[in-house]
């Protein structure tokens, strides 16, 4: 629900930025675009060791495949990825603004806000104008399994794209990209066995996007 | 403008995986299998050079010396004769070690299944006089349990350290509950939800082997010594040696206690048991018969017990490894002006209480983490708190002569307690705890 309201008065907040500006002398630009984002993980090692019980004496490398432990394959990945920029034009090369949006990574979402960059690509602006976008911010920790255990971190994301443009300022948007989140997982430990568990996250996807500037 | 694409491309090259790399970082306590030849646990003990305090466990004091167990590994040995500035003088390796006694110049320490027998008239040179074996075969010493198998002579014991594994994960995280199941199922997984459903149920099922085992914490075997008895008390067991002659202790009668023993007080002619369940009387007017007069129990928690004249003072410790969740701590006035019939007199709420000494009218309660506390127990019905001592870690304590010694993790301290509204440190023992 607060990721709902959240992306709600984003977008309300656009539109309000970009009614307040005439559309044809615009020297604002937002953009909202929803897609996939794609990347592979890792096979996960069991989630605890076997203790209990005098005689049983863990050994980190011997591969407890016990049937109460999850042992999950490597495999792939795909996630929800909702974004949107707002800038201010300095050039048709050159945007500056914030973005902020909500990725799915695995099972945790994030809410990344983050400085961005936009511009046009190869100088000049015709119906099919390419463009890049250059973020770099912050990911808050959204809906997870492990609630506030889990912090979020620094994010990078570099991307291409494409505009066609349809006249008036408005443009229908194509953009692929890479995205680099970190991530920090404390967990709640039993303070008996286990004194402390950690669980440093990063995740790099490649998004597929596609939305709408105006 | 060439040139400023290809700054703007070289990112795109840095960029050869899309692959999470998540690392989880554990900090465990690791238990290794040790195995001892009881030849090798048998060799002579004789005093060797003073060692660093690591893991101090119990404390005994004797004329101007001061014993200080390493858990598990031997005595440290101090001259207290100037509280002030205690000495070290030597440290005796006792492989095993949890617990001693001394009557007159005889030092009585376990070695897991014998009890030894060190002369300590000469506190520089100790040597061994004698040793028999308790009887014990087994014991618990903190989280690790050792045993001993009379075939092949081994002591098969488990060595506790604090280790850190980090090893590489699906970026998932360890979870019980999945509380955004369904949106997160729609929006965030690309594989089979069932894999969900599997770990929420496999994860329920996993208490049953990461409950922490209770009964495991602070029942160390512990000795008394009143009259011509030495009592020792293990896990369940009582057992008698005759100490007569001290040099010579020669092994009595047992008796079967049903609880958790964990601690052992003798006043006047009765002996005070402390144990997991509840506390045990035994009348010793005759040393080498005791009686059984009464068995108090309560609530299951860790309870040191002391006593002075009509009342017991007993701490009761929920929250740890002997207790169970949700016990309260409490410190337990017990009237036991009738042996064979205490009651509880008045009870005090007191956060995590472990061991506790009186020189009547102050009572100190140690407080683990919490420090240590002083009381005016004039009136036991009406204990006064006079003084608390928050940055000691603290569980066990001894007043002796307007001198107060309390170990914990940290060492021992020693106070000078001759105005007990007003305790002066004298000095302290510092502890280098391995982890």
């Amino acid at each position: 629900m607060k990721t709902v309201t959240f992306l709600t008065l984003c977008l309300v907040g656009q539109a309000a930025m970009g009614q307040n500006t005439p559309t044809a002398t615009s020297h604002w630009r937002t953009t909202v675009e929803m897609g996939v984002q794609m990347g592979q993980v890792k096979p996960d090692v069991p989630a605890g060791y076997p203790y209990y019980g005098y005689d049983i004496i863990y050994n980190p490398y011997y591969n407890y495949n016990y049937s109460y432990y999850p042992v999950r394959d490597a495999g792939n990945r795909i996630g929800l990825t909702i974004h949107a920029f707002t800038g201010y034009i300095v050039s048709p090369q050159l945007i500056t603004g914030i973005s902020f949006g909500v990725d799915y990574f695995n099972n945790s979402a994030f809410l990344p806000i983050a400085a961005a960059i936009q511009g046009d690509l190869f100088g000049r602006t015709k119906r099919l104008t390419p463009f890049y976008t250059l973020e770099s911010g912050y990911a808050i920790a959204g809906p997870n399994p492990h609630g506030k255990e889990l912090k979020g971190g620094w994010l990078w994301s570099p991307g291409v794209g494409v505009r066609i443009n349809k006249g008036n300022g408005t443009g229908f948007l194509i953009s692929a990209g890479y995205k680099h989140l970190e991530a920090k997982q404390v967990a709640t430990v039993d303070g008996v066995q286990i004194l402390a568990q950690t669980e440093q996250r990063v995740y790099n996807r490649l998004y597929f996007r596609m939305g709408f500037s105006f | 403008m060439k040139a400023s694409l290809l700054v703007l491309l070289l990112p795109l090259v840095y960029l050869t995986s899309c692959t999470d790399n998540c690392e989880r970082t554990t900090t465990y306590r690791k238990y290794t299998s040790v195995q001892l030849p009881i030849s090798d646990v048998r060799q002579a003990i004789s005093s060797g050079a003073p060692q660093p305090l690591i893991e101090p466990g119990k404390l005994y004091v004797k004329d101007q010396y001061l014993f200080i167990v390493e858990v598990k590994k031997g005595i440290h040995v101090f001259d207290n004769s100037n509280p002030s500035n205690p000495r070290a003088i030597s440290f005796l390796s006792i492989p095993g070690n949890v617990d001693m006694a001394v009557r007159d110049n005889i030092l009585y320490a376990d070695s897991y299944v014998d009890l030894v027998a060190l002369d300590i008239s000469n506190p520089t040179a100790i040597k061994e006089v004698n040793r028999v074996e308790t009887g014990f075969i087994n014991g618990l010493v903190g989280r690790t349990y050792w045993s001993y198998d009379k075939t092949s002579m081994k002591i098969y014991d488990q060595r506790e350290e604090i280790a850190t594994t980090t090893v590489k994960t699906d970026c998932e995280g360890s979870f019980n509950i999945l509380p955004y199941l369904i949106p997160i199922a729609w929006f965030g997984r690309y594989y089979e939800s069932l894999a969900f459903a599997d770990v929420a149920y496999n994860s329920a099922k996993a208490p049953t082997t990461t409950t922490p085992t209770t009964g495991v914490g602070g029942s160390m075997a512990r000795f008394a010594i009143s009259s011509n008895q030495l009592y020792v008390v293990n896990n369940s067991t009582l057992q008698l040696f005759d100490i007569t002659n001290p040099a010579n202790p020669v092994k009595g009668k047992s008796a079967t206690l049903n609880w958790n023993v964990e601690t052992i007080f003798p006043y006047r002619n009765s002996l005070f048991i402390g144990t997991t369940t509840g506390m045990y009387i035994y009348d010793v007017t005759s040393p080498a018969e005791p009686k059984q007069l009464a068995a108090f129990s309560h609530v299951r928690s860790c309870d040191p017990v002391v006593v002075h004249d009509n009342y017991a003072y007993v701490t009761l410790r929920g929250t740890s490894t002997c207790g169970v969740a949700g016990t309260q701590d409490v410190l337990d006035v017990i009237d036991i002006s009738n042996l064979s019939a205490p009651r509880v007199a008045k009870s005090y709420p007191l956060e995590t209480p472990y061991g506790l000494g009186i020189d009547y009218p102050t009572l100190f309660v140690c407080q683990g983490n919490k420090g240590l506390q002083v009381f005016n127990a004039s009136n036991p019905l009406d204990l006064k708190p006079q003084q608390t001592f928050a940055n000691v870690n603290a569980f066990d304590v001894i007043p002796i002569s307007k001198t107060l010694l309390t170990i914990g993790k940290d060492g021992l301290y020693q106070y000078d307690y001759a105005n007990p509204a007003d305790l002066r440190l004298l000095s302290k023992i510092a502890a280098q705890p391995a982890y």
